[in-house]
């Protein structure tokens, strides 16, 4: 059931409840009244018959008095006694007898007895007219108390649905992220408002978050690309035809060398994801002891292609996260390695600053000239210079990439 | 059939040569556009496979095309990249390249999209006849006599190609150390006279003649 429904339903019930009530009421109040009067009635026409036993001695009473006990909407039943002996009675109807002095109520009548010292004087009439009175009361009121209800129900039913009619577009709009057409009803001063802008907060975020997924899965891909295409171009070159041992043996240690590239770029990949999930946890750290276990991690990497690892300057401690900050210092030489052929890398420390130089090719000038906008299909220093200006970026510390006459020249200056 | 391999990558480029040569093609490298460049103004290739990010820029590779096609080199151009989008194959394709391989690929596919640019406008069966009983299974690059198999090396494949490639014209011994060797190798005309006696011992004598003091041709069917 929707809400439109589920609420004049509610609206139908309530309304019909209170109408009820509201009925019974009048309904009790109209018995009231109608009784008050009667008793009125009954005392004005004891009283009398009273005055007219008395006067007459109980007998005879006159045609008047008579009249005066048929007058009313309706006859008055009335008997006189003397000592519990009956000595005049009206005879309209067979009125019950009491002994209970004041009114009573008795096989549906109303009685009313009044006694003096000679008399006693019974005056009654049937309850009929008041149940027909309260009979005819409920054939009206029943079913407008119904109809009422009813038309309650479907007016809120309406009244809602137009109210409803602004979270219907909202729903329709929302039920499809990717549309062009703007979240309606934004500028509604109501719930409804808050409600779409609350949606198009969080859409926005949504589609920001989707977008820098998507490239990341874009790059991702094809940074894969190369590194795969090498490892299946020499295995398949390999397993062309029967070899020799030896060339099997090289092709290993090119294919190895290949899976090491890839793992790198796996390692970077899956930094990057953890960079971008969530704020790093900066603690004073020793920059001096992380390079230093960073350069013993690469000196034999460098040594295989004959070339020096040099660290060098002065202890420094920087605000940072220690593995996060690993992980940009090997990036770095690993990158000075890769691209160089012969001669020396140097890693510098000062005051929060460290600076790696190779005596490679230099950065290419695009990677120069364009510092801040990431350009993800640089391959080979696609990924790693991403991840390396991402923490870069997470330790508020400046990246600086120059080409010198020697080679590349990297500085990375914390605050 | 001599080929210009363009790739930066050395981890791609070489498997990528060492099996081109293995299939009898001549193939000369180029780790950049400049490199390239130079050699195509020395050398005539039959076809150049290039990668279109290079030192020399992202689309480093695009550019070189664009002033070879300029040069009036109307070789055929097959591109190798790692972008996938179809903007840039169909760039590749307008600046005059004549296919579009992306990374990764087979190396069996590299060969069998050169064979089939190099027969374009020809008819390509499963199995060519080149001459008599002699068959050509050109995606396998393998070779039949009747239907026997017959064993060639890389150079007998190689020249064998280049001559059936074009039956009835004539090669010069020059001609064809310039397209079945490649700069690596030290020309020695008559290292083709071996070659020819070996694939006439293979194939029999009718399948190559010599125009005497000249060179080779392949017999017209």
């Amino acid at each position: 059931m929707n809400l439109q429904t589920r609420l004049s339903v509610w609206v139908g019930g309530v309304l019909f409840l209170a109408l009820t009530t509201l009925s019974v009421l009048s309904g009790v109040v109209l018995y009231q009244v109608r009784l008050s009067d009667m008793n009125q009635e009954l005392r004005d026409q004891s009283r009398l018959v009273m005055n007219s036993a008395r006067l007459y001695q109980g007998k005879n009473l006159p045609n008047v008095v008579l009249q005066t006990l048929a007058s009313g909407s309706e006859f008055v039943d009335a008997r006189i006694e003397q000592q519990g002996k009956v000595i005049w009675e009206s005879d309209f109807r067979n009125m019950p007898e009491t002994v209970q002095e004041g009114f009573s109520n008795l096989s549906g009548w109303h009685v009313y007895r009044i006694s003096s010292s000679e008399f006693e004087v019974e005056v009654g009439r049937p309850l009929t007219s008041l149940q027909e009175t309260l009979r005819s009361y409920a054939v009206v009121s029943i079913p407008l108390t119904l109809l009422m209800s009813l038309l309650g129900a479907l007016g809120s039913g309406w009244v809602l649905g137009r109210n409803l009619q602004p979270l219907s577009n909202l729903t329709a709009r929302v039920q499809t992220l990717d549309r062009p057409e703007p979240i309606p009803e934004i500028h509604r001063p109501d719930e409804v408002g808050m409600l779409a802008r609350a949606l198009a907060e969080s859409l926005e975020t949504l589609q920001r978050t989707r977008k820098a997924e998507l490239e990341f899965l874009r790059v991702a891909s094809h940074e894969l690309r190369t590194p795969l295409t090498a490892l299946k171009a020499e295995l398949e070159y390999t397993l062309s035809k029967p070899r020799d041992l030896q060339v099997y043996e090289t092709a290993l240690r090119t294919l190895h060398r290949n899976t090491e590239h890839l793992e790198r770029l796996a390692i970077n990949l899956l930094t990057l994801t953890r960079l971008q999930g969530s704020p790093l946890d900066l603690q004073p750290v020793d920059l001096w002891e992380i390079t230093g276990a960073v350069i013993d991690r690469m000196v034999p990497l460098a040594l295989k292609k004959n070339l020096s690892l040099d660290f060098d300057g002065l202890p420094t401690t920087v605000k940072g996260d220690p593995i996060t900050l690993s992980r940009l210092i090997e990036n770095l030489i690993f990158n000075a390695i890769r691209y160089t052929r012969d001669g020396e890398i140097r890693v510098m420390l000062g005051e929060h600053m460290l600076t790696v130089q190779d005596q490679g090719q230099g950065f290419p000038q695009e990677l120069l000239e364009d510092h801040e906008a990431q350009k993800p299909d640089l391959e080979g220093f696609g990924i790693g210079m991403k991840v390396v200006r991402s923490i870069c970026a997470l330790h508020h510390a400046h990246l600086q990439l120059e080409n010198t006459i020697r080679g590349a020249r990297v500085t990375v200056t914390f605050p | 059939m001599r080929v210009l391999l363009l790739e930066d990558d050395e981890r791609i480029r070489s498997p990528l040569a060492r099996y081109l040569r293995e299939e009898g093609y001549a193939v000369d490298e180029a780790a950049d556009a400049t490199t390239a460049q130079t050699l195509v103004g020395l050398y005539p290739f039959d076809v150049m496979i290039a990668d279109i990010r290079l030192p020399e820029g992202p689309d480093a590779g695009f550019e070189l095309v664009k002033r070879i096609r300029a040069d009036d080199f109307s070789f055929p151009i097959l591109f190798l990249s790692a972008r996938d989008s179809l903007q840039d194959k169909l760039h590749g394709l307008q600046l005059g390249g004549d296919d579009y391989l992306v990374k990764p690929f087979h190396l069996q596919e590299v060969t069998a999209r050169i064979r089939a640019i190099l027969r374009r406008g020809k008819t390509l069966t499963p199995q060519e006849t080149l001459h008599e009983d002699l068959k050509f299974d050109w995606a396998n690059r393998r070779f039949f006599k009747g239907t026997q198999e017959v064993h060639l090396t890389g150079k007998e494949m190689g020249l064998l190609e280049l001559l059936s490639s074009n039956p009835g014209r004539l090669y010069t011994r020059e001609e064809i150390v310039d397209r079945v060797w490649d700069s690596s190798f030290d020309a020695e005309t008559n290292v083709i006279d071996v070659y020819v006696r070996n694939l006439r011992r293979k194939l029999g004598d009718g399948v190559i003649e010599t125009v005497r003091g000249v060179g080779y041709r392949f017999p017209t069917p």
